[in-house]
């Protein structure tokens, strides 16, 4: 700041600058865009590699969940269950098989989660069938 | 019958026909040849045919389009008195509209929507396109030196060497703050170039690069989080505004509109950045930048400096960001191809893009495009900074 405060507002109009003084200026322009940039550069440096230190634990710590949830799941204990098929009994109460069929296929697809890993417990239709 | 004489007499006296001067005949021509580069040979259409109908309504004589009935308050610098009697809207329609331009927020306004337009993960995957964004700046100060020596003022030097950041609203802001008078000029100058740059860069990339600098295969980006993508706006404007704060106007409005892209619940405002708005200002601006160029006050001999000057400029930005590149490739034992480098200038995408269809045409699997994209949005912000500097050093 006290580099540019220097040569602030010394050129006004009308007035006549020398090779030297062009030069300089030119120099001391291209130096603070590399100083700039450079500042900049080597930040977004940090910041990736304080996000990828970041991401690698969050990755580790999933890594670790991810067999304890298995262990967890009526499927790991045995053979997997079939991509088409839930975990666990399902109670249906008022609904037909095929709209608990679609509710299922649609839960899945939306949260991106296959259905042999989702369980579900009771679909219910809210309201009696008129 | 002498009635009839009279009406016609009157209707012939008044028409353009009456008033047209060679100048303006000549600057008809310049708009029809822009019509056909942007019609037909596609190049920066959006820009060019505002431009160019810009041109057609300012060199019509009688239509006074841009004329100024304030004396100067609405931006005429050609020195016409006031009209006695007249509002600020008795003004032509093109000059009113103008003073988008004159004060500014055109250029700041079309900043948002390329901020809204514009992915810095390249740039976050690869902090080293900063460095070569930084170096194709190096037209700026070339063209700054060559235009003090030919004579003009340090505020019209540094208007004029803004050109050589690519970067036409950049340029426009520059101009308008510094060199008001030369506006025209200097948008026209620095559009063009941009429409041409697949034709100026690759002669120049092929001169400094050697057959194996370009067959280059650049390794794969790292990914980039969302919080990057939302950190970064934030600490650029910051760091830059409180460096330079004469770039912040520019910087503010590319990185406010990458926030409503990037921070995932401003979608619709990021929408109408990138499109409605986008589009509103590119036809307000290109239609007024256009409409400066009046044949009368538009050919001379200066333009025709500004046009080689800017030319100039262009050439040195494309030989700094091709020669960073260089050194980068020797630094990192080849893992940088330096025809990324030529991308530094900021014109987004189109610099990237010849970038890309340099390297295919010396490896056919090379993808450089994402590798020029970092350097490319680098360069926005290095031309931003560039001018921040020149109106630190001029602006009264």
């Amino acid at each position: 700041m006290q580099l540019l405060g220097v040569f602030e507002n010394i050129y006004g109009e009308g007035a006549i600058m020398d090779f030297g003084q062009t030069l300089l200026i030119s120099l001391v322009g291209f130096g603070i865009v590399f100083l700039v940039l450079g500042f900049l550069a080597i930040f977004v440096y940090g910041m990736g590699k304080v996000f990828d230190i970041i991401g690698k634990k969050k990755e580790a710590k999933e890594a670790e969940a991810a067999p304890a949830q298995a262990s967890a799941t009526p499927a790991a204990t045995g053979s997997p269950l079939p991509a088409n098929q839930s975990i666990g009994d399902l109670t249906l109460i008022n609904t037909t098989e095929e709209e608990a069929a679609v509710i299922m296929a649609i839960t899945s697809s939306k949260s991106g989660i296959p259905l042999n890993r989702l369980k579900f417990n009771t679909i219910k239709l809210m309201e009696d069938k008129k | 019958m002498e009635l009839i004489s009279q009406v016609f007499q009157g209707i012939w006296e008044s028409s353009g026909l009456v008033g047209i001067e060679w100048q303006n005949l000549v600057m008809l021509g310049v708009a029809g040849i822009f019509l056909v580069l942007a019609i037909f040979k596609k190049f920066e259409p959006l820009l060019l045919v505002p431009i160019a109908f810009g041109m057609i309504l300012a060199n019509l004589p009688g239509a006074n389009m841009m004329l100024d009935t304030t004396g100067g308050l609405l931006g005429d610098l050609s020195g016409a008195a006031a009209i006695e009697g007249a509002h600020w809207f008795d003004s032509g329609v093109l000059r009113i509209l103008y003073v988008g331009v004159k004060s500014s927020i055109f250029p700041c306004l079309i900043f948002m929507g390329v901020g809204a337009m514009t992915d810095f993960g390249p740039l976050l995957s690869n902090p080293v396109s900063l460095i070569l964004g930084a170096a194709a700046q190096l037209g700026i100060y070339f063209a700054f030196i060559v235009a003090i020596l030919l004579g003009f003022e340090p505020q019209e030097a540094a208007s004029i060497a803004i050109i050589g950041g690519a970067d036409g609203p950049t340029a426009i802001f520059t101009a308008s703050k510094l060199a008001a008078h030369l506006l025209a000029p200097i948008a026209l100058a620095a559009y063009s170039y941009m429409a041409l740059i697949p034709i100026i860069q690759p002669p120049i990339m092929r001169v400094l690069t050697t057959k194996k600098e370009r067959e280059v295969k650049m390794t794969q980006l790292r990914k980039v989080s969302k919080t990057e993508k939302i950190i970064f706006p934030v600490v650029v404007l910051i760091v830059v505004a409180l460096i330079l704060p004469s770039a912040a106007p520019l910087l503010g409005m590319l990185m406010l509109g990458n926030l409503f892209k990037e921070c995932g619940v401003t979608d619709r405002l990021s929408d109408t950045a990138q499109n409605g708005l986008m589009n509103s200002i590119t036809i307000l601006l290109g239609v007024c930048v256009g409409a400066t160029a009046n044949g009368i006050d538009f050919l001379k001999w200066e333009t025709i400096k500004i046009v080689i000057l800017g030319l100039t400029a262009f050439v040195f930005s494309t030989v700094g960001g091709v020669l960073i590149g260089k050194i980068l490739y020797l630094v990192t034992g080849g893992k940088i191809n330096p025809l990324i480098g030529a991308a530094g200038v900021s014109a987004v995408p189109m610099a990237a893009r010849v970038a890309q269809n340099e390297g295919r045409k010396y490896n056919p699997t090379n993808f450089l495009l994402m590798h020029a994209m970092g350097p490319n949005v680098a360069g926005v912000i290095g031309s931003a900074v560039a001018a921040g500097f020149m109106l630190k050093m001029f602006q009264n």
